[in-house]
Protein backbone atom coordinates (compact mmCIF):
# COMPACT_ATOMS: atom_id res chain seq x y z
CA UNK A 1 0.00 0.00 0.00
CA UNK A 2 1.12 3.34 -1.05
CA UNK A 3 2.09 5.85 2.04
CA UNK A 4 -0.49 8.48 2.79
CA UNK A 5 0.22 11.81 1.15
CA UNK A 6 -0.51 13.93 4.51
CA UNK A 7 -0.25 12.14 8.20
CA UNK A 8 -0.73 14.04 11.45
CA UNK A 9 0.38 12.05 14.31
CA UNK A 10 -0.90 12.37 17.61
CA UNK A 11 -0.70 15.84 17.48
CA UNK A 12 -1.42 18.45 20.12
CA UNK A 13 -2.12 22.15 20.52
CA UNK A 14 -2.80 24.09 23.75
CA UNK A 15 -3.40 27.87 23.57
CA UNK A 16 -2.56 28.85 27.08
CA UNK A 17 -4.81 26.75 29.28
CA UNK A 18 -7.26 25.69 25.87
CA UNK A 19 -6.85 22.34 24.39
CA UNK A 20 -7.88 22.90 20.88
CA UNK A 21 -6.62 19.28 19.60
CA UNK A 22 -6.19 16.73 21.79
CA UNK A 23 -4.22 13.58 20.34
CA UNK A 24 -5.38 14.17 16.76
CA UNK A 25 -3.74 12.02 13.86
CA UNK A 26 -5.04 11.91 10.70
CA UNK A 27 -3.94 10.14 7.10
CA UNK A 28 -5.34 11.28 3.88
CA UNK A 29 -4.21 9.21 0.73
CA UNK A 30 -2.96 10.76 -2.41
CA UNK A 31 -6.20 11.69 -4.46
CA UNK A 32 -8.97 11.07 -1.70
CA UNK A 33 -11.30 13.89 -0.84
CA UNK A 34 -11.61 13.84 2.94
CA UNK A 35 -14.01 16.27 4.74
CA UNK A 36 -13.46 17.48 8.42
CA UNK A 37 -16.27 18.33 10.45
CA UNK A 38 -17.68 18.92 13.68
CA UNK A 39 -19.65 21.73 15.52
CA UNK A 40 -18.32 25.32 16.11
CA UNK A 41 -15.00 25.73 18.15
CA UNK A 42 -13.90 21.77 17.45
CA UNK A 43 -10.97 22.88 16.23
CA UNK A 44 -11.24 22.30 12.55
CA UNK A 45 -9.51 25.47 11.59
CA UNK A 46 -6.55 24.92 14.31
CA UNK A 47 -5.67 22.17 12.00
CA UNK A 48 -5.82 23.91 9.28
CA UNK A 49 -3.32 26.60 10.77
CA UNK A 50 -1.67 23.81 12.04
CA UNK A 51 -0.80 22.04 8.41
CA UNK A 52 0.03 25.70 6.70
CA UNK A 53 2.77 26.37 9.77
CA UNK A 54 1.01 29.23 11.24
CA UNK A 55 0.86 27.66 14.27
CA UNK A 56 3.24 25.16 15.77
CA UNK A 57 2.01 22.25 17.70
CA UNK A 58 2.56 21.84 21.29
CA UNK A 59 3.24 18.06 20.63
CA UNK A 60 3.13 15.55 17.67
CA UNK A 61 4.19 14.86 14.19
CA UNK A 62 3.26 15.91 10.72
CA UNK A 63 4.35 15.21 7.27
CA UNK A 64 3.83 15.60 3.71
CA UNK A 65 5.19 13.11 0.85
CA UNK A 66 7.65 12.08 3.08
CA UNK A 67 8.59 15.32 4.26
CA UNK A 68 8.68 16.33 7.72
CA UNK A 69 6.64 19.64 8.10
CA UNK A 70 7.35 20.36 11.94
CA UNK A 71 9.34 23.75 12.37
CA UNK A 72 9.00 24.80 8.50
CA UNK A 73 7.87 28.44 7.86
CA UNK A 74 4.39 28.91 5.92
CA UNK A 75 5.72 29.64 2.42
CA UNK A 76 8.14 26.89 2.98
CA UNK A 77 5.18 24.72 3.46
CA UNK A 78 3.33 26.29 0.77
CA UNK A 79 6.41 25.37 -1.81
CA UNK A 80 5.95 21.96 -0.85
CA UNK A 81 2.39 21.60 -1.94
CA UNK A 82 -0.31 22.55 0.51
CA UNK A 83 -2.52 25.53 -0.20
CA UNK A 84 -5.47 27.10 1.95
CA UNK A 85 -8.44 29.03 1.11
CA UNK A 86 -9.99 30.55 4.37
CA UNK A 87 -14.03 30.73 6.46
CA UNK A 88 -13.88 34.60 6.04
CA UNK A 89 -12.55 35.01 2.50
CA UNK A 90 -8.81 37.16 2.48
CA UNK A 91 -8.89 37.71 -1.09
CA UNK A 92 -5.96 40.66 -2.21
CA UNK A 93 -9.61 42.86 -2.50
CA UNK A 94 -7.67 46.37 -4.72
CA UNK A 95 -5.73 43.61 -6.44
CA UNK A 96 -7.37 42.98 -9.80
CA UNK A 97 -8.51 39.32 -10.03
CA UNK A 98 -5.93 38.32 -12.17
CA UNK A 99 -3.28 39.72 -10.21
CA UNK A 100 -4.74 37.45 -7.35
CA UNK A 101 -4.35 34.45 -9.12
CA UNK A 102 -0.72 36.05 -10.15
CA UNK A 103 0.79 36.18 -6.43
CA UNK A 104 1.42 33.25 -6.14
CA UNK A 105 3.34 32.48 -9.18
CA UNK A 106 6.23 34.94 -7.39
CA UNK A 107 6.80 32.71 -4.58
CA UNK A 108 7.47 29.76 -7.36
CA UNK A 109 9.50 31.93 -9.73
CA UNK A 110 12.74 30.45 -10.55
CA UNK A 111 14.13 33.69 -11.87
CA UNK A 112 17.30 34.90 -10.11
CA UNK A 113 16.96 38.76 -9.20
CA UNK A 114 19.32 39.34 -12.09
CA UNK A 115 17.36 38.01 -14.74
CA UNK A 116 14.35 39.78 -13.38
CA UNK A 117 16.17 43.21 -13.47
CA UNK A 118 17.98 42.44 -17.10
CA UNK A 119 14.80 41.34 -18.25
CA UNK A 120 16.61 37.95 -19.81
CA UNK A 121 14.41 36.27 -22.38
CA UNK A 122 14.23 33.25 -19.53
CA UNK A 123 12.23 36.32 -17.73
CA UNK A 124 10.25 36.95 -20.24
CA UNK A 125 9.81 33.27 -21.20
CA UNK A 126 8.26 32.85 -17.19
CA UNK A 127 6.40 35.60 -17.67
CA UNK A 128 4.43 34.53 -20.66
CA UNK A 129 4.04 30.94 -18.59
CA UNK A 130 2.56 32.77 -15.33
CA UNK A 131 0.13 34.92 -17.27
CA UNK A 132 -0.95 31.58 -19.49
CA UNK A 133 -1.48 29.37 -16.17
CA UNK A 134 -3.22 32.29 -14.55
CA UNK A 135 -5.80 32.61 -18.02
CA UNK A 136 -5.99 28.96 -17.68
CA UNK A 137 -7.07 28.61 -13.69
CA UNK A 138 -9.74 31.56 -14.73
CA UNK A 139 -10.81 30.08 -17.23
CA UNK A 140 -11.39 27.04 -15.57
CA UNK A 141 -13.14 28.74 -12.44
CA UNK A 142 -15.01 30.60 -14.93
CA UNK A 143 -13.66 34.36 -13.66
CA UNK A 144 -11.89 34.85 -17.03
CA UNK A 145 -14.38 37.52 -17.81
CA UNK A 146 -13.96 39.47 -14.39
CA UNK A 147 -10.05 39.42 -14.70
CA UNK A 148 -9.67 43.10 -14.68
CA UNK A 149 -11.85 43.67 -11.78
CA UNK A 150 -10.92 44.55 -8.21
CA UNK A 151 -11.61 41.44 -6.67
CA UNK A 152 -13.24 43.00 -3.85
CA UNK A 153 -15.66 43.76 -6.08
CA UNK A 154 -17.10 40.25 -7.14
CA UNK A 155 -19.99 38.55 -6.23
CA UNK A 156 -19.41 36.96 -2.93
CA UNK A 157 -19.87 33.04 -4.58
CA UNK A 158 -17.13 34.42 -7.37
CA UNK A 159 -14.56 35.72 -4.75
CA UNK A 160 -15.04 32.40 -2.97
CA UNK A 161 -14.26 30.14 -6.69
CA UNK A 162 -11.16 33.47 -7.03
CA UNK A 163 -9.86 31.79 -3.56
CA UNK A 164 -9.59 28.35 -4.89
CA UNK A 165 -7.78 29.74 -8.31
CA UNK A 166 -5.67 31.64 -6.11
CA UNK A 167 -4.28 28.60 -4.20
CA UNK A 168 -4.34 26.96 -6.69
CA UNK A 169 -2.34 28.86 -8.68
CA UNK A 170 0.32 27.78 -5.76
CA UNK A 171 0.52 24.22 -7.16
CA UNK A 172 -0.84 22.60 -4.58
CA UNK A 173 -0.73 18.65 -3.99
CA UNK A 174 -3.19 19.03 -0.93
CA UNK A 175 -5.53 21.79 -0.77
CA UNK A 176 -7.31 22.54 2.20
CA UNK A 177 -10.45 24.36 1.87
CA UNK A 178 -12.16 26.15 5.22
CA UNK A 179 -15.80 26.05 4.49
CA UNK A 180 -15.92 26.46 0.70
CA UNK A 181 -19.84 25.86 0.70
CA UNK A 182 -20.24 28.69 3.23
CA UNK A 183 -22.92 31.56 2.06
CA UNK A 184 -23.68 29.42 -1.08
CA UNK A 185 -27.05 29.00 -2.37
CA UNK A 186 -28.16 24.92 -3.30
CA UNK A 187 -27.70 25.84 -7.10
CA UNK A 188 -24.21 27.36 -6.20
CA UNK A 189 -23.19 24.61 -3.77
CA UNK A 190 -24.20 21.99 -6.86
CA UNK A 191 -22.09 23.62 -9.08
CA UNK A 192 -18.83 23.96 -6.33
CA UNK A 193 -19.14 19.86 -6.02
CA UNK A 194 -19.13 19.52 -9.68
CA UNK A 195 -15.91 21.65 -9.66
CA UNK A 196 -14.17 20.27 -7.02
CA UNK A 197 -14.65 16.76 -8.98
CA UNK A 198 -13.34 18.44 -11.72
CA UNK A 199 -10.17 20.14 -10.05
CA UNK A 200 -9.42 16.98 -8.58
CA UNK A 201 -9.56 14.85 -12.11
CA UNK A 202 -7.45 17.79 -13.88
CA UNK A 203 -4.68 18.66 -11.14
CA UNK A 204 -4.53 15.20 -9.65
CA UNK A 205 -5.62 16.70 -6.23
CA UNK A 206 -5.81 15.92 -2.90
CA UNK A 207 -8.34 17.94 -1.09
CA UNK A 208 -8.97 18.20 2.66
CA UNK A 209 -12.10 20.40 3.60
CA UNK A 210 -14.05 21.40 6.63
CA UNK A 211 -17.81 22.02 6.37
CA UNK A 212 -21.45 22.60 8.17
CA UNK A 213 -23.46 22.11 5.35
CA UNK A 214 -23.85 17.93 5.78
CA UNK A 215 -25.41 17.50 2.68
CA UNK A 216 -22.81 18.36 0.90
CA UNK A 217 -20.28 16.64 2.93
CA UNK A 218 -22.12 13.97 2.80
CA UNK A 219 -22.53 13.52 -1.28
CA UNK A 220 -18.76 14.39 -1.86
CA UNK A 221 -16.50 13.57 0.83
CA UNK A 222 -14.91 10.00 0.53
CA UNK A 223 -14.09 9.59 4.15
CA UNK A 224 -14.79 11.88 7.23
CA UNK A 225 -13.00 13.05 10.40
CA UNK A 226 -15.29 13.97 13.15
CA UNK A 227 -14.13 16.50 15.73
CA UNK A 228 -15.48 17.97 19.13
CA UNK A 229 -13.78 19.84 21.41
CA UNK A 230 -10.29 19.34 20.04
CA UNK A 231 -10.96 15.29 20.43
CA UNK A 232 -12.14 13.04 17.12
CA UNK A 233 -15.10 11.16 18.10
CA UNK A 234 -15.52 9.30 14.55
CA UNK A 235 -13.19 8.51 11.46
CA UNK A 236 -14.76 6.80 8.36
CA UNK A 237 -16.73 6.71 5.38
CA UNK A 238 -19.58 9.05 5.71
CA UNK A 239 -22.67 6.85 5.70
CA UNK A 240 -20.81 4.95 8.67
CA UNK A 241 -19.86 8.56 10.68
CA UNK A 242 -23.58 9.55 9.67
CA UNK A 243 -25.02 6.41 11.85
CA UNK A 244 -22.65 7.19 14.32
CA UNK A 245 -24.01 7.65 18.37
CA UNK A 246 -20.95 9.67 19.61
CA UNK A 247 -21.61 12.23 16.39
CA UNK A 248 -25.90 12.34 16.61
CA UNK A 249 -25.04 13.52 20.08
CA UNK A 250 -22.18 15.61 19.22
CA UNK A 251 -24.51 17.22 16.72
CA UNK A 252 -27.42 17.24 18.44
CA UNK A 253 -25.93 18.91 21.72
CA UNK A 254 -24.71 21.59 19.87
CA UNK A 255 -28.21 22.58 18.15
CA UNK A 256 -29.87 22.02 21.62
CA UNK A 257 -27.38 24.78 23.08
CA UNK A 258 -27.53 26.79 20.08
CA UNK B 1 3.47 89.34 -6.89
CA UNK B 2 4.08 89.61 -11.37
CA UNK B 3 2.76 86.11 -13.40
CA UNK B 4 6.73 86.05 -13.81
CA UNK B 5 7.52 85.83 -9.97
CA UNK B 6 5.02 83.49 -9.70
CA UNK B 7 6.17 81.17 -12.10
CA UNK B 8 9.62 81.49 -10.61
CA UNK B 9 8.04 80.69 -7.07
CA UNK B 10 5.85 77.71 -8.11
CA UNK B 11 8.95 76.31 -9.81
CA UNK B 12 11.08 76.26 -6.77
CA UNK B 13 8.09 74.70 -5.26
CA UNK B 14 8.02 72.16 -7.02
CA UNK B 15 11.53 71.63 -7.06
CA UNK B 16 11.35 71.53 -3.44
CA UNK B 17 7.99 69.42 -3.64
CA UNK B 18 9.79 66.80 -5.90
CA UNK B 19 12.29 66.17 -3.08
CA UNK B 20 9.69 65.85 -0.49
CA UNK B 21 7.88 63.26 -2.57
CA UNK B 22 10.81 61.50 -3.01
CA UNK B 23 11.55 60.77 0.83
CA UNK B 24 8.07 60.24 1.46
CA UNK B 25 7.17 57.53 -0.56
CA UNK B 26 9.65 55.50 1.68
CA UNK B 27 7.53 56.25 4.83
CA UNK B 28 4.81 55.44 2.93
CA UNK B 29 5.53 52.34 1.54
CA UNK B 30 7.15 51.05 4.85
CA UNK B 31 4.15 52.16 6.97
CA UNK B 32 1.87 50.11 3.96
CA UNK B 33 3.85 46.79 4.67
CA UNK B 34 5.00 46.92 8.25
CA UNK B 35 2.53 50.19 9.64
CA UNK B 36 5.97 51.47 11.04
CA UNK B 37 6.24 55.23 10.58
CA UNK B 38 10.58 54.80 10.10
CA UNK B 39 11.40 57.45 11.69
CA UNK B 40 14.78 56.77 10.97
CA UNK B 41 14.20 57.42 7.60
CA UNK B 42 15.10 60.78 6.89
CA UNK B 43 18.74 60.43 8.70
CA UNK B 44 19.46 58.32 5.01
CA UNK B 45 19.39 61.59 3.49
CA UNK B 46 22.50 62.69 5.53
CA UNK B 47 23.92 59.12 4.89
CA UNK B 48 23.66 59.45 1.30
CA UNK B 49 24.96 63.19 1.33
CA UNK B 50 28.16 61.95 3.20
CA UNK B 51 28.74 59.52 0.60
CA UNK B 52 28.25 61.08 -1.89
CA UNK B 53 31.50 63.71 -0.21
CA UNK B 54 33.35 60.73 -0.05
CA UNK B 55 32.63 59.62 -3.50
CA UNK B 56 33.30 62.90 -4.98
CA UNK B 57 36.03 64.95 -2.67
CA UNK B 58 38.07 62.16 -0.95
CA UNK B 59 38.28 59.41 -3.47
CA UNK B 60 37.63 62.03 -6.76
CA UNK B 61 35.36 59.11 -8.07
CA UNK B 62 34.01 60.35 -11.39
CA UNK B 63 30.72 62.02 -10.45
CA UNK B 64 28.54 59.11 -11.83
CA UNK B 65 30.41 56.39 -9.99
CA UNK B 66 30.81 58.85 -6.76
CA UNK B 67 26.76 59.44 -6.93
CA UNK B 68 25.66 55.62 -7.72
CA UNK B 69 27.92 54.49 -5.34
CA UNK B 70 26.66 56.33 -2.90
CA UNK B 71 22.97 55.59 -3.63
CA UNK B 72 23.79 51.35 -3.22
CA UNK B 73 25.59 51.74 -0.02
CA UNK B 74 22.29 53.79 1.19
CA UNK B 75 19.87 51.13 -0.11
CA UNK B 76 22.13 48.32 1.28
CA UNK B 77 21.92 50.72 4.46
CA UNK B 78 18.15 50.78 4.87
CA UNK B 79 17.69 46.78 4.28
CA UNK B 80 20.70 46.25 6.86
CA UNK B 81 18.29 48.58 9.20
CA UNK B 82 15.72 46.38 9.20
CA UNK B 83 17.33 43.37 9.37
CA UNK B 84 19.02 44.54 12.31
CA UNK B 85 16.38 46.86 14.19
CA UNK B 86 12.90 46.12 12.82
CA UNK B 87 13.52 42.56 11.93
CA UNK B 88 13.41 41.10 15.10
CA UNK B 89 10.86 43.10 16.60
CA UNK B 90 8.25 41.45 13.89
CA UNK B 91 6.29 40.18 16.62
CA UNK B 92 6.48 42.57 19.45
CA UNK B 93 3.83 45.66 20.16
CA UNK B 94 3.90 48.11 17.18
CA UNK B 95 5.45 50.47 19.89
CA UNK B 96 8.84 49.00 20.18
CA UNK B 97 9.19 48.88 16.35
CA UNK B 98 8.05 52.67 16.71
CA UNK B 99 10.73 53.12 19.29
CA UNK B 100 13.76 51.18 17.47
CA UNK B 101 12.85 53.47 14.82
CA UNK B 102 13.55 56.83 16.68
CA UNK B 103 16.24 55.34 18.66
CA UNK B 104 17.95 54.42 14.86
CA UNK B 105 17.49 57.69 13.91
CA UNK B 106 19.22 59.14 16.70
CA UNK B 107 22.72 56.38 16.64
CA UNK B 108 22.89 57.18 12.30
CA UNK B 109 22.90 60.79 13.64
CA UNK B 110 25.21 60.79 16.87
CA UNK B 111 27.28 58.00 14.67
CA UNK B 112 27.98 60.73 12.41
CA UNK B 113 28.71 63.45 14.86
CA UNK B 114 31.14 61.24 16.49
CA UNK B 115 33.20 60.17 13.32
CA UNK B 116 32.12 62.92 10.90
CA UNK B 117 32.47 66.09 13.48
CA UNK B 118 29.55 68.47 14.22
CA UNK B 119 31.32 70.84 11.69
CA UNK B 120 29.09 71.64 8.28
CA UNK B 121 30.93 69.85 5.05
CA UNK B 122 30.74 71.53 1.67
CA UNK B 123 29.07 69.25 -0.51
CA UNK B 124 31.14 69.51 -3.54
CA UNK B 125 28.53 69.51 -5.86
CA UNK B 126 29.82 68.70 -9.81
CA UNK B 127 29.62 71.11 -12.55
CA UNK B 128 27.01 69.07 -14.55
CA UNK B 129 24.40 69.88 -11.93
CA UNK B 130 25.53 73.53 -11.03
CA UNK B 131 24.89 76.87 -12.50
CA UNK B 132 21.62 78.23 -14.21
CA UNK B 133 19.85 79.92 -17.16
CA UNK B 134 16.86 82.41 -18.16
CA UNK B 135 14.30 81.19 -19.83
CA UNK B 136 11.35 84.28 -20.76
CA UNK B 137 13.28 86.56 -18.23
CA UNK B 138 13.11 83.26 -15.34
CA UNK B 139 15.89 83.08 -14.00
CA UNK B 140 16.00 79.32 -13.30
CA UNK B 141 18.71 77.08 -11.37
CA UNK B 142 19.65 73.78 -13.69
CA UNK B 143 18.57 71.74 -10.05
CA UNK B 144 15.33 73.15 -10.08
CA UNK B 145 15.08 70.95 -13.66
CA UNK B 146 16.96 68.73 -12.68
CA UNK B 147 15.11 67.97 -9.24
CA UNK B 148 11.31 67.48 -10.82
CA UNK B 149 13.07 65.53 -14.04
CA UNK B 150 15.15 63.12 -12.17
CA UNK B 151 11.85 63.09 -9.37
CA UNK B 152 10.03 62.15 -12.62
CA UNK B 153 11.82 59.32 -13.84
CA UNK B 154 12.19 57.45 -10.43
CA UNK B 155 8.85 57.66 -10.02
CA UNK B 156 7.83 56.28 -13.16
CA UNK B 157 9.61 53.18 -12.31
CA UNK B 158 8.86 52.84 -9.19
CA UNK B 159 5.02 53.14 -10.31
CA UNK B 160 5.84 50.53 -12.88
CA UNK B 161 7.38 48.40 -10.53
CA UNK B 162 4.37 48.21 -8.21
CA UNK B 163 1.80 48.82 -10.39
CA UNK B 164 2.53 46.76 -13.25
CA UNK B 165 5.59 43.55 -12.34
CA UNK B 166 4.55 40.68 -10.52
CA UNK B 167 6.86 41.42 -7.77
CA UNK B 168 5.07 44.84 -7.40
CA UNK B 169 1.71 42.64 -7.06
CA UNK B 170 3.38 40.76 -4.18
CA UNK B 171 4.34 44.15 -2.72
CA UNK B 172 0.73 45.28 -3.09
CA UNK B 173 -0.44 41.48 -1.42
CA UNK B 174 1.70 41.69 1.06
CA UNK B 175 0.66 45.54 1.96
CA UNK B 176 -3.33 44.23 1.92
CA UNK B 177 -2.58 40.80 3.89
CA UNK B 178 0.58 39.75 5.11
CA UNK B 179 -0.30 36.61 6.61
CA UNK B 180 -2.53 35.14 3.17
CA UNK B 181 0.61 36.25 1.15
CA UNK B 182 2.85 34.04 3.25
CA UNK B 183 0.29 31.13 2.68
CA UNK B 184 1.14 31.52 -0.87
CA UNK B 185 4.82 30.57 -1.00
CA UNK B 186 6.08 34.30 -1.08
CA UNK B 187 9.23 34.95 0.70
CA UNK B 188 7.88 37.90 2.88
CA UNK B 189 11.11 38.80 4.17
CA UNK B 190 13.10 39.37 0.84
CA UNK B 191 9.76 41.60 -0.40
CA UNK B 192 10.31 43.67 3.24
CA UNK B 193 14.04 44.17 2.23
CA UNK B 194 13.13 45.16 -1.04
CA UNK B 195 10.85 48.08 0.13
CA UNK B 196 13.47 49.16 2.59
CA UNK B 197 16.17 49.50 -0.25
CA UNK B 198 13.95 51.15 -2.28
CA UNK B 199 13.14 53.12 0.09
CA UNK B 200 16.48 54.39 1.21
CA UNK B 201 17.63 54.54 -2.21
CA UNK B 202 15.11 57.26 -3.08
CA UNK B 203 15.97 58.93 0.27
CA UNK B 204 19.64 58.47 -1.21
CA UNK B 205 18.92 60.25 -4.31
CA UNK B 206 16.76 63.26 -2.33
CA UNK B 207 19.86 63.53 -0.14
CA UNK B 208 22.29 64.06 -2.88
CA UNK B 209 19.67 66.36 -4.36
CA UNK B 210 19.06 68.29 -1.25
CA UNK B 211 23.08 68.63 -1.02
CA UNK B 212 23.72 70.02 -4.38
CA UNK B 213 20.80 72.24 -3.44
CA UNK B 214 21.67 72.92 -0.04
CA UNK B 215 25.22 72.44 -0.48
CA UNK B 216 26.21 71.95 3.74
CA UNK B 217 26.42 68.71 5.12
CA UNK B 218 25.81 68.22 8.74
CA UNK B 219 24.58 65.06 10.94
CA UNK B 220 21.70 66.49 11.30
CA UNK B 221 21.03 67.30 7.84
CA UNK B 222 18.36 64.97 7.11
CA UNK B 223 15.73 65.58 10.50
CA UNK B 224 13.87 68.85 8.71
CA UNK B 225 13.47 66.98 5.28
CA UNK B 226 12.74 64.00 6.64
CA UNK B 227 9.71 65.15 9.18
CA UNK B 228 8.66 67.42 6.25
CA UNK B 229 8.29 64.33 3.88
CA UNK B 230 6.85 62.53 6.98
CA UNK B 231 3.80 65.39 6.83
CA UNK B 232 3.50 64.97 3.06
CA UNK B 233 3.08 61.18 3.00
CA UNK B 234 0.07 61.62 6.15
CA UNK B 235 -1.11 64.82 4.21
CA UNK B 236 -1.04 62.38 0.72
CA UNK B 237 -2.63 59.81 2.81
CA UNK B 238 -0.13 57.35 4.63
CA UNK B 239 0.05 53.93 3.04
CA UNK B 240 -1.13 55.61 -0.46
CA UNK B 241 2.06 56.02 -3.38
CA UNK B 242 0.17 58.19 -5.30
CA UNK B 243 -0.73 60.28 -2.15
CA UNK B 244 2.98 60.48 -0.89
CA UNK B 245 3.85 62.02 -4.40
CA UNK B 246 0.32 64.48 -4.39
CA UNK B 247 1.40 65.79 -0.76
CA UNK B 248 5.16 66.41 -1.49
CA UNK B 249 4.58 68.71 -4.41
CA UNK B 250 1.42 70.49 -2.13
CA UNK B 251 3.44 70.82 1.09
CA UNK B 252 6.68 72.03 -1.21
CA UNK B 253 4.64 74.46 -3.16
CA UNK B 254 2.60 75.76 -0.25
CA UNK B 255 5.94 75.91 1.98
CA UNK B 256 7.40 78.13 -0.82
CA UNK B 257 4.22 80.27 -1.48
CA UNK B 258 3.90 81.18 1.72
CA UNK B 259 7.02 82.81 1.73
CA UNK B 260 7.00 84.49 -1.04
CA UNK B 261 3.42 86.12 -0.59
CA UNK B 262 4.33 86.66 3.04
CA UNK B 263 8.35 87.06 3.69
CA UNK B 264 7.47 88.41 7.22
CA UNK B 265 6.87 84.76 7.95
CA UNK B 266 9.44 83.02 6.28
CA UNK B 267 11.04 82.58 9.89
CA UNK B 268 7.99 80.12 10.25
CA UNK B 269 7.72 78.58 7.27
CA UNK B 270 8.56 74.93 8.83
CA UNK B 271 5.74 75.61 11.57
CA UNK B 272 3.80 76.16 9.39
CA UNK B 273 4.26 72.35 7.92
CA UNK B 274 3.80 71.38 11.34
CA UNK B 275 0.12 73.35 11.47
CA UNK B 276 -0.49 71.68 8.95
CA UNK B 277 0.22 68.58 10.05
CA UNK B 278 -2.40 68.93 13.03
CA UNK B 279 -5.14 70.48 10.93
CA UNK B 280 -4.56 67.08 8.50
CA UNK B 281 -4.93 64.85 11.23
CA UNK B 282 -8.06 66.68 12.73
CA UNK B 283 -9.56 66.96 10.05
CA UNK B 284 -9.00 64.75 7.45
CA UNK B 285 -6.87 61.92 9.12
CA UNK B 286 -7.16 59.60 5.71
CA UNK B 287 -5.29 62.70 3.85
CA UNK B 288 -5.74 63.81 0.61
CA UNK B 289 -5.72 60.71 -1.43
CA UNK B 290 -6.60 57.93 1.21
CA UNK B 291 -9.93 56.37 1.75
CA UNK B 292 -9.99 54.08 3.96
CA UNK B 293 -8.91 54.15 7.70
CA UNK B 294 -6.54 51.27 8.97
CA UNK B 295 -6.86 52.13 12.19
CA UNK B 296 -7.47 48.50 13.07
CA UNK B 297 -3.36 48.10 12.39
CA UNK B 298 -1.97 50.83 14.35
Amino acid sequence: MQPPLLSIKAVQMTFGGLMALNNFSLEVAAGELHGLIGPNGAGKTTVFNILTGFYRPTEGELSFAGTALNGLSPPAISRLGIARTFQNIRLFEELSVLENVLVPFQGRSRLSFWQAILRTPGFWREERWVRDRAWELLTRLDLAHHAMEPAGSLPYGQQRRLEIARALAAAPRLLLLDEPAAGLNPQETAALMALLQDLRRHYGLTILLIEHNMKFVMHICERLTVLDHGLIIAQGAPAEVRRDPRVIRAYLGADAGA
Amino acid sequence: MTWAGFAQQLINGISLGSLYALVAIGYTMVYGILRLINFAHGDFLMVAAYLGIFGLAMFSLPWPVALVAALVITGLMGALLERGAYRPLRRAPRLSLLIAAIGASFLLENLALVFLGGRPLPFPTPAVFAGSFQVFGLYIPRLSLLIPGVTLILLAGLFYLVGRTRVGMALRALAHDGEATQLLGINVNRLISLTFVLGSTLAGVGGLLWAMKYPQVNPFLGVLPGLKAFIAAVLGGIGNLAGAVVGGLVLGVLEVLLVAWFPAWSGYRDAFAFILLIIVLLIRPTGLVGETVMEDKL
